[in-house]
């Protein structure tokens, strides 16, 4: 970008990150963070915040990029998983969750957030994040668009509050979420076969399991994928 | 609150710490006063309780009153607008005073000779920070009311936060700006002693104690000032200051929010990154307890012109909405649970939840056990004024 004049560029590694979002760094120490590079990019008369997070694992930078998005009004073709809006295009590719901001909204500004994001995008060099282990059976645009990755109480109530009750005091696990109008679904991998165990707690017999969502769980919806992996369906009282 | 009895180990371990806490003058500790709420770490909360409080200590001279101006002229191109916030304020003050005089509503909070310290929230950045439109529309009220800007102090804890979001000398001519972490100019955090600058700017005679240990590496340092159990007060609160007026933003935390309480608590004390993860709530209202920000926050102006229903603390521009509000309160429990109803009802709006969940405020009902303010919303005194 030979016009761009690149400016305060500052590094955050582990919990530095403190030093640069306050209480907003818990959520990305959350999902396992390494490092951000924030710069300032000026570029043809607008201004670009670019905010490039290395996370521990693909599963992660998917995870917070999962909580983030919100109304994508266009989903261009930096990576499989990239939404923008007026002020903002995010995306996420290999162990990266990549965010730039623009200063007007404007058209310009949204396709200069679109060129840096390409550029940024094509340096990364890891492979795809694929998440059909988690929901088989669903569509890849679908798991791309609806669903969300938790790794903690702050990607849960995020993501979606009224699934705090369900992990309460649960730790140690990737739950990959999906939800409808019908139903709750819930593919979770615990990192030990114990931690697992400690889901069946909430697990009652068509009886609400959440109580004020609605949300119940029928014993036919509770499926042992493996020892450590739990694929639980809940189902809206209609 | 429910306490644990100590077992003879922990009474020995809180000993120890409170041995090395009776050095210091302002708060004597000793091992009785390390409370621990069930399977919670320990804290020094009622050590706060031994200070007598004052008339004017939280919730103020209108304890449960909350004023509400709405205004849809207040953001236009998604920018405050100066003079309607100006409005905004000056209707909310008089309202909460009684009083038909904007100099003699604002003279019941604050006097000439007094040092007036504005804490403003700058931490998400230039996307959502305390606006300038209300802030110097304060400057101004107070000014006109009789405060002489060499003694007003606008302040966070970091200095580098407040000079990004545009909180400099320049924008602010005759007030001091003033963050408890520093940066110099070259990107340093240290003197040339090797200490880090806020470490002066500490008072480790005023401390919450906590039992979490707060481990960081050379990096994090800066931002923390210092680890281990003791989250100091700055001197801002504990010294520069006679009044404090809170000006948080009305932003969201997960399904909770974050305005007048937790904006003071994390804003006040060093060594908050331990605090987070078990402490959020007891950290929120713990703290306040405490007399430097007691005895001293008299007002709340809550600058909901702009905020966030979801994504916050931080700024995502996806979340960002014109909330077109101002809240005014002496009691920030009371508000804080009228700025609750406003986020959730926006986020039920979008479609982020539900139902209104107001039993994740716990640090409200706890800031309401400690006598910070009312948390019950049906002691509320609300009310709304809409100038649109």
């Amino acid at each position: 970008m030979p016009e761009a004049d690149f400016s305060s560029a500052r590094t955050f590694s582990g919990t530095a990150l403190y030093g640069y979002i306050n209480g907003g760094a818990d959520l990305y120490l959350e999902y396992g963070f390494i490092a951000a590079q924030v710069t300032e990019i000026n570029y043809r008369g607008g201004n670009y915040k670019t905010a490039i997070y290395r996370m521990t694992d693909p599963e992660a930078a998917f995870g917070i990029y999962s909580v983030s998005r919100f109304k994508c009004a266009q989903k261009p073709a930096v990576s499989d998983f990239t939404c923008q809006t007026g002020y903002h295009l995010q995306f996420c590719r290999g162990s990266y969750y990549v965010s730039i901001i623009n200063g007007r909204g404007s058209g310009e500004d949204k396709d200069a957030s679109l060129e840096i994001a390409k550029i940024i995008a094509g340096k990364i060099r890891e492979p795809v994040l694929d998440l059909t282990s988690y929901l088989p059976g669903t569509s890849k645009e679908e798991i791309q668009n609806n669903c969300f990755l938790a790794r903690g109480r702050l990607g849960v109530v995020n993501g979606s509050p009224d699934l705090e009750d369900f992990f309460k005091g649960i730790s140690g696990y990737t739950a990959v979420i999906l939800e409808d109008e019908e139903k709750t679904v819930i593919s979770v991998k615990c990192s030990t076969e114990e931690l697992c165990r400690e889901f069946p707690g909430f697990l009652k017999n068509d009886k609400e399991v959440l109580p004020g969502t609605g949300l119940t769980l029928h014993p036919d919806d509770l499926r042992k994928i493996s020892d450590n992996h739990l694929y639980i369906v809940l189902r809206r009282k209609i | 609150m429910k306490r644990h009895t100590l077992t003879r180990r922990k009474f020995f371990y809180l000993l120890s710490a409170g041995t090395a806490a009776l050095a210091l003058k302002k708060i004597p500790a000793i091992a009785s006063e390390f409370n621990q709420t069930q399977g919670k770490p320990a804290t020094n909360v009622s050590a706060a309780a031994k200070i007598p409080r004052k008339a004017s200590s939280m919730p103020g001279i209108f304890p449960g009153k909350v004023i509400h101006v709405k205004n849809m002229s207040s953001v236009a191109g998604d920018v405050p607008v100066d003079s309607e916030a100006f409005k905004m304020i000056e209707k909310a003050m008089l309202e909460l005073t009684g009083q038909k005089n904007l100099k003699k509503a604002w003279r019941m909070f604050v006097s000439p000779g007094e040092k007036i310290g504005l804490k403003v929230n700058p931490v998400a950045g230039t996307l959502l920070t305390t606006s300038h439109a209300v802030v110097k529309s304060v400057v101004k009220q107070l000014t006109e009311s009789g405060i002489n800007k060499k003694n007003i102090i606008i302040w966070d804890r970091r200095d580098m936060q407040l000079k990004e979001t545009g909180f400099t000398a320049e924008d602010y001519p005759g007030i001091r700006i003033m963050g408890t972490e520093m940066q110099d100019e070259a990107g340093g955090y240290h003197d040339s002693n090797g200490k880090l600058y806020g470490e002066k700017n500490i008072d480790r005679d005023w401390y919450y104690w906590a039992d979490v240990e707060g481990e960081y590496d050379a990096e994090t340092m800066p931002f923390m000032v210092n680890g281990g159990k003791y989250s100091y007060f700055t001197k801002i609160v504990t010294q520069e200051v006679d009044k404090i007026i809170n000006i948080p933003i009305l932003k969201n935390a997960g399904s909770s929010i974050t305005n007048a309480m937790k904006n003071l608590a994390y804003g006040s004390v060093s060594n908050t990154g331990r605090l987070h993860a078990s402490l959020w709530n007891e950290t929120c209202a713990e703290v306040c307890a405490f007399a430097p920000l007691r005895d001293k926050v008299v007002l709340n102006i809550c600058d909901g012109l702009r905020g966030c229903f979801n994504g916050g603390p931080g700024a995502n521009p996806e979340f960002i909405c014109n909330y077109n509000s101002i809240l005014v309160a002496s009691d920030p429990v009371a508000m804080d649970r009228v700025a609750y109803d406003i986020i959730a009802a926006k986020r039920i709006e979008e479609g982020l939840q539900k139902a209104p969940t107001p039993q994740v405020l716990t640090f409200l009902s706890m800031a309401s056990e400690l006598g910070l303010g009312i948390s019950d919303v049906n002691r509320i005194n609300l009310k709304l004024l809409d100038l649109s």
